[in-house]
């Protein structure tokens, strides 16, 4: 498959938003890319929006948010995946380069999710299962999902509430470095296993934030790069994507995701390599239990061992794959369209070395994004190749 | 804070056409929890369904009870109540079981409190209507003879 790179990225603050809208937010990260690539919106072939809107009072947000950024003319589409949205624009850009309809690409994942109450926002979340069968009857939240997912894990491998805390606490640790998470300070163990319980056992600080923000990327063929001379292009070596079922009850077990599984293989398999290779990764912690479960089934450990390596710091920095040193979903948020493509401009910096404090030590210059849509009926992994 | 200004209100309720689902949405309020089996390949369908994506056949559907008791995959007591589900009194255990027909379904557990459920332990199947009209699935734990 033909090479496509990186050339620039942007991210806005994420959080929650009161001061701004959403194509204002979109905007923040757009205009970062653009002047991080060195290239203005005429040298743009296509923007792919990505987006989940379900919370917003713009039925079809991809259009406003291209006026805005000065993609009118360039934005024929608009991608969801649930909470693996970002990536999902992703995939759908870096395809449009490779096949040769495109030798340029934005993409842009906004989402703005504060602007309805919590119980709005709980019932819109909920209802990402298979509405008729789950949230009609059972009133599911997507910490329910989770929890459903901790309960067995926890039963089966022995990993308990202090592990759970250590996800928050590294999160929170990384996050208090990121001026552009959400939250920006350290907390400590008794502080999240003190929280009030969300769904059980998960408590408040087991829970990303709803949160508001956007993320972009600017891809280019090997082609363009080589011949506009853009700097430090990243490579996609591969995205690998998976699904499982909408319906729960239709899952084998309850302690990882398949689609994460099939992802991950798909992934390493096209870029050749394996998690040995893998310097530095942001995998999709939008509950503390998540996090433990994408160690195992992206390999960095055995299924159920993903509270050792955990405890061991094996997955700080300094440790044999350091995670989420931009503080994770849990702690820099989770605008659910921006997540995947934030994940690319933190691996990115990361692979450029330009992430100063936070910077892992790169050995192989090989970094991977897991990003996952809803309870896990689909997954993307990418694999980022430093310049 | 800066300024805010309201926006329209959109009001989304739909009226939903379970027709070819019926014996499903009857039997929750006769007690019974259903599923559908395709006679032609064998696959059983929880949540059911009335055309087998195994082999394309909508001709041999079955209309089966899913199991009157089952063991306890996994749970949760949740304590947020999305819209919709403000007018329940306390928080709700959600679970997934696995029932004597080998199939799983999600419901409520009743009748116990979160501290005494464990992953494993065996629950009776029920069905009701509750006071607002909407359908339950409910686990009630079997206490060991």
């Amino acid at each position: 498959m033909p090479k496509v790179a990186v050339v620039g990225v942007g991210n806005s603050r994420f959080g929650r938003r009161d001061d701004a809208i959403l194509q204002e937010i979109a905007f923040e990260a757009v205009r970062e890319a653009l002047q991080d690539a060195d290239l203005s919106q005429k040298e743009i072939d296509l923007s792919v929006v990505g987006t989940v809107g379900s919370r917003s009072y713009e039925a079809l947000p991809a259009g406003p948010i291209n006026d805005y950024c000065g993609f009118s003319d360039k934005g024929p589409i608009r991608v969801e995946a649930a909470c693996a949205t970002g990536s999902a624009a992703l995939f759908t850009a870096h395809n449009s380069i490779a096949c040769g309809a495109a030798d340029t690409a934005i993409v842009i994942g906004a989402e703005k999710m504060t602007e309805v109450d919590i119980p709005t926002t709980t019932a819109v979340g909920g209802r990402g299962g298979s509405y008729l069968w789950e949230f009609h009857m059972l009133g599911t939240s997507f910490a329910a999902y989770y929890a459903l997912y901790a309960t067995r894990h926890m039963s089966k491998f022995g990993t308990t509430p202090e592990d759970l805390a250590r996800v928050s606490v590294k999160g929170h640790k990384y996050a208090a470095m990121n001026p552009k998470a959400c939250f920006q300070k350290e907390i400590k163990m008794e502080d999240a296993l003190n929280s009030k319980v969300i769904a059980s056992p998960l408590k408040l600080y087991d829970c990303c934030p709803v949160s508001d923000g956007a993320a972009a990327v600017v891809l280019a063929s090997e082609d363009k790069v080589r011949k506009a001379g853009l700097k430090d292009p990243v490579w996609i070596d591969a995205i690998g994507y998976g699904a499982d079922t909408s319906n729960l009850t239709r899952r084998s077990d309850y302690v990882g995701l398949n689609a994460s599984v099939n992802a991950a293989k798909m992934a390493y398999d096209t870029a050749k390599v394996g998690p040995e290779k893998v310097d530095v990764a942001t995998v999709h912690d939008c509950f503390t239990i998540a996090e433990i479960m994408a160690y195992e089934d992206l390999g960095f450990c055995p299924k159920g061992k993903g509270k050792d390596i955990l405890r061991d710091g094996e997955t700080e920095i300094g440790g044999r794959i350091p995670v989420n040193l931009d503080g994770g979903l849990k702690a820099k948020g989770h605008p659910l369209g921006a997540t995947g493509v934030s994940m690319v401009y933190e691996l990115t910096k990361q692979l450029r070395g330009e992430s100063g404090k936070r910077q892992a030590r790169l050995r192989n210059n090989i970094a991977l994004a897991h990003n996952v849509g809803g309870h896990g009926f689909s997954a993307y992994v990418t694999i980022l190749r430093g310049p | 804070m800066g300024l805010k200004i309201k926006s329209r209100t959109l009001n989304l309720s739909h009226d939903i056409p379970v027709e070819r689902l019926k014996p499903y949405w009857e039997g929750l309020s006769k007690g019974v929890l259903m599923a559908t089996r395709c006679e032609t390949c064998g696959v059983a369908f929880y949540p059911p369904q009335v055309d087998c994506s195994q082999c394309l056949s909508s001709d041999n559907i079955k209309w089966v009870e899913a199991g009157e008791t089952g063991t306890l995959v996994t749970f949760t007591e949740s304590h947020l109540k999305p819209q919709g589900f403000e007018q329940y009194a306390g928080n709700y255990i959600i679970a997934v079981v696995e029932t004597n027909k080998g199939l799983k379904v999600a419901g409520w557990v009743i009748d116990a409190a979160i501290e005494q459920l464990q992953v494993g332990d065996r629950v009776g199947i029920s069905t009701a209507i509750l006071s607002d009209g909407f359908p339950s699935i409910r686990f009630t734990p079997i206490k060991p003879e």
